[in-house]
This record gives C-alpha cells, sequence and structure tokens, in this order.
C-alpha cells in the first residue's frame, strides 16, 4: 500500500492532476509488471519503482495541453476542493508545474521523497552534476513564485 | 526565501488522497488491464478456438517456467553460484512486496549471477502456498530458485514438478526419478525445502 501511495503523490506531484495521477499510478504499476522480470534485488524496490514512474510522467508531457486544461479547470478544483490548505496547495502546485519536467522530477525525490542527489540521479537516468544544476534552477524558480504568492497575501492581509 | 523554507513550504502542502476504496481497487484495476492488453495482443483477428487458447495459456506459463529454470538447466555452462540466507532473507522481503502488489501471480524468484530476480505469471492462478527454495548443486556451482507447489521446472534437462508432501517437505518429480531434499544423484545434489524452514 506505501507504494501506492507513492506512487500517486508523485504522479499528482508531476501532472498537477488526480485524473492524470489515476491514469500514470495505474500504467506505472503495469510497466512494473511487464519489467519485473528485469528488476535485480540488488537495488531498492523503491527507487526502480521512482524510476519507472518518472519515466512515465516524463513520457506524458506529450500530453500536456490535455494536463493544462485539467490543471486550471473547474474539475481540479472540486477535486482538491475539499482538501486542507487547498489555496496553498494549489500556489504550490502551481509553481511546480511552471518547471521544467526534469527540474519538477528532481524536486520531487529530493524534497518531497527524500532521495539524496546521488539516488536521485541513478532514479532519472543522469549524473549527480545534472541533479544539483536542475535542483538549483528549480529551487531559484521556486522561490521567486512562491515568494511572489506570498508578497500578494501579505499585501492583501494589510488591506 | 532560504533553501530549508523553501523546503518546508512545499513540505506543508500533502498530495491529494484518493479514498480507501480506490487503494482497495487499485490491484484489481492493474490486474484487468494487463489480462485485457495480454488478451487483446493474443487474438488480433480472429477469435481462437477454445483448444487454442488452452494450449496459448499453457505455452505462456510454460515459457515463463522455462525462462527460470533455464538458470538451472544452464547448470554445465555456468559459474558458480551461491543462494545464502542474508540473500533469501532479501528475496523473501522482495517477494512480500512484490506478492502484495500483484497477489497470486509471483511464479519464481531466480537466483543468477546477477542476483535474485522475478517471473510473474500472465494471471493471479499461482497458488497462494508457502514458497519453496530449490538449490541445485553440480559439478560447475550451485544455483537456485524460490517457487511453489505445483509449479514444473527444468533440472539436469528434464522437466520436473515441485510437490510438498503432507509433512511439508518438498519433493520434485521427474518423469524417470524422484528426488527429496539432501539426496544426492550422481553428480547432482537438490536441495529443496519451504523457504520459511531456511530463514
Amino acid at each position: 500500500m506505501r507504494y501506492q501511495h507513492m506512487m500517486h503523490a508523485l504522479t499528482f506531484r508531476m501532472t498537477g492532476s488526480l485524473a492524470d495521477a489515476d491514469d500514470l499510478t495505474q500504467e506505472a504499476f503495469i510497466q512494473a509488471f511487464r519489467q519485473l522480470s528485469s528488476y535485480r534485488a540488488k537495488a531498492r524496490f523503491s527507487s526502480w519503482l521512482y524510476r519507472i514512474a518518472i519515466n512515465q510522467c516524463l513520457n506524458w508531457k506529450k500530453h500536456k495541453e490535455r494536463q493544462e486544461r485539467l490543471h486550471t479547470d473547474w474539475g481540479w478544483q472540486q477535486e482538491t476542493a475539499d482538501m486542507p490548505d487547498n489555496k496553498r496547495m494549489q500556489q504550490v502546485q502551481d509553481a511546480l508545474m511552471k518547471l521544467n519536467p526534469k527540474q519538477r522530477a528532481a524536486v520531487i525525490l529530493t524534497t518531497y521523497d527524500g532521495l539524496n542527489h546521488a539516488e536521485a540521479a541513478r532514479t532519472l537516468g543522469c549524473s549527480e552534476t545534472t541533479v544539483s544544476w536542475r535542483l538549483f534552477a528549480a529551487r531559484a524558480k521556486l522561490k521567486k513564485l512562491l515568494g511572489r504568492e506570498q508578497e500578494k497575501e501579505v499585501q492583501c492581509d494589510k488591506q | 526565501m532560504t533553501n530549508n523554507e523553501l523546503d518546508h513550504l512545499l513540505n506543508s502542502v500533502p498530495a491529494p488522497q484518493r479514498p480507501v476504496e480506490y487503494w482497495n481497487d487499485l490491484p484489481k484495476r492493474v490486474t484487468a488491464k494487463i489480462h485485457w492488453q495480454s488478451h487483446k495482443s493474443e487474438s488480433p483477428l480472429r477469435k481462437p478456438f477454445p483448444m487454442a487458447r488452452i494450449f496459448a495459456f499453457w505455452g505462456l506459463a510454460l515459457t515463463a517456467v522455462c525462462i527460470g529454470a533455464g538458470f538451472i538447466g544452464g547448470l554445465g555452462r555456468s559459474h558458480s553460484f551461491s543462494a545464502d540466507t542474508p540473500q533469501l532473507a532479501e528475496a523473501r522481503k522482495y517477494y512480500d512486496e512484490i506478492e502484495t502488489l500483484f497477489p497470486n501471480q509471483v511464479q519464481a524468484i531466480v537466483f543468477d549471477r546477477q542476483g535474485p530476480h522475478f517471473i510473474l505469471a500472465n494471471k493471479a492462478n499461482v497458488p497462494s502456498s508457502p514458497p519453496f527454495y530449490v538449490k541445485v548443486c553440480g559439478p560447475k556451482g550451485c544455483q537456485g530458485f524460490v517457487t511453489f507447489s505445483g509449479q514444473q521446472i527444468q533440472l539436469n534437462g528434464e522437466n520436473c514438478e515441485v510437490l510438498a508432501d503432507e509433512h511439508g517437505q518438498v519433493i520434485l518429480v521427474g518423469n524417470n526419478r524422484v528426488w527429496s531434499g539432501h539426496q544426492s544423484s550422481g553428480p547432482i545434489r537438490v536441495d529443496a525445502r519451504p523457504l520459511a524452514a531456511l530463514l
């Protein structure tokens, strides 16, 4: 069950859509089933699943237009309306969605899932240096975007 | 904003959760889609005869088992391999995780030179019986795998069925001979017993 939650959270943060997260989680498990004979128990099982899910999400960018529509439409609002701190969730998710998908994947793996740079590099199939640069660029952008949102909130409170 | 503040902000919002029913149904949906996809790929143009379906099913099952058993069959050509208790414990851990994801579909855990890996059945028809560990040692070394009662393996070129007797001991039944745990047959030594007894 923990893997299912983990995969769903990861795919949601990568796509910003619950509907797409549902589809991608299902597809990731189907891929895991098909590729299971290639899994070597030397690696962590969770890392192997991450890699499958991340690849699914990066390929998913082909359907970006669909995601952008879903992300902004009424459906997304409804899906998250009953979640606590919905406004902040939407701000954070909006900011994540403005990142390049590979930068977003680096942030999700390291910040949310607690992988170190070496583990994230293995999962993403790139070097640690690349992960570091992606994180650096992603953090700069997120700080700018979320800082702006925080400033707006402060101004609203003052008024 | 510092990196720590950013991390705190990002982690302050959890991902939305699905209801319990969604998680309970997910394995069923995944399994159903796998069946549907495999069925679709098996019958591209015409509806197969029932007998053809049966042969196709058993063919697929036998192929999957043979892939795993190929490591045993290739004993004479392979390098030495030993599956010790830590490896078995690790394999058991992964078996538990994978069995949770794909119930009744794990056919075998094969031990080769690169470590344990898994063979899954296309359908959830592997009986939920306790797993056995079968280790075969010959002049060139040892190989082994974890499997279940009723599965077939190839032992020294001969197809054998893995069965459990009434005392829980593992027996390998071939065309011309029967091996039980700790029994030698010429240069081949077979050690087959319940996995739980080894951990």
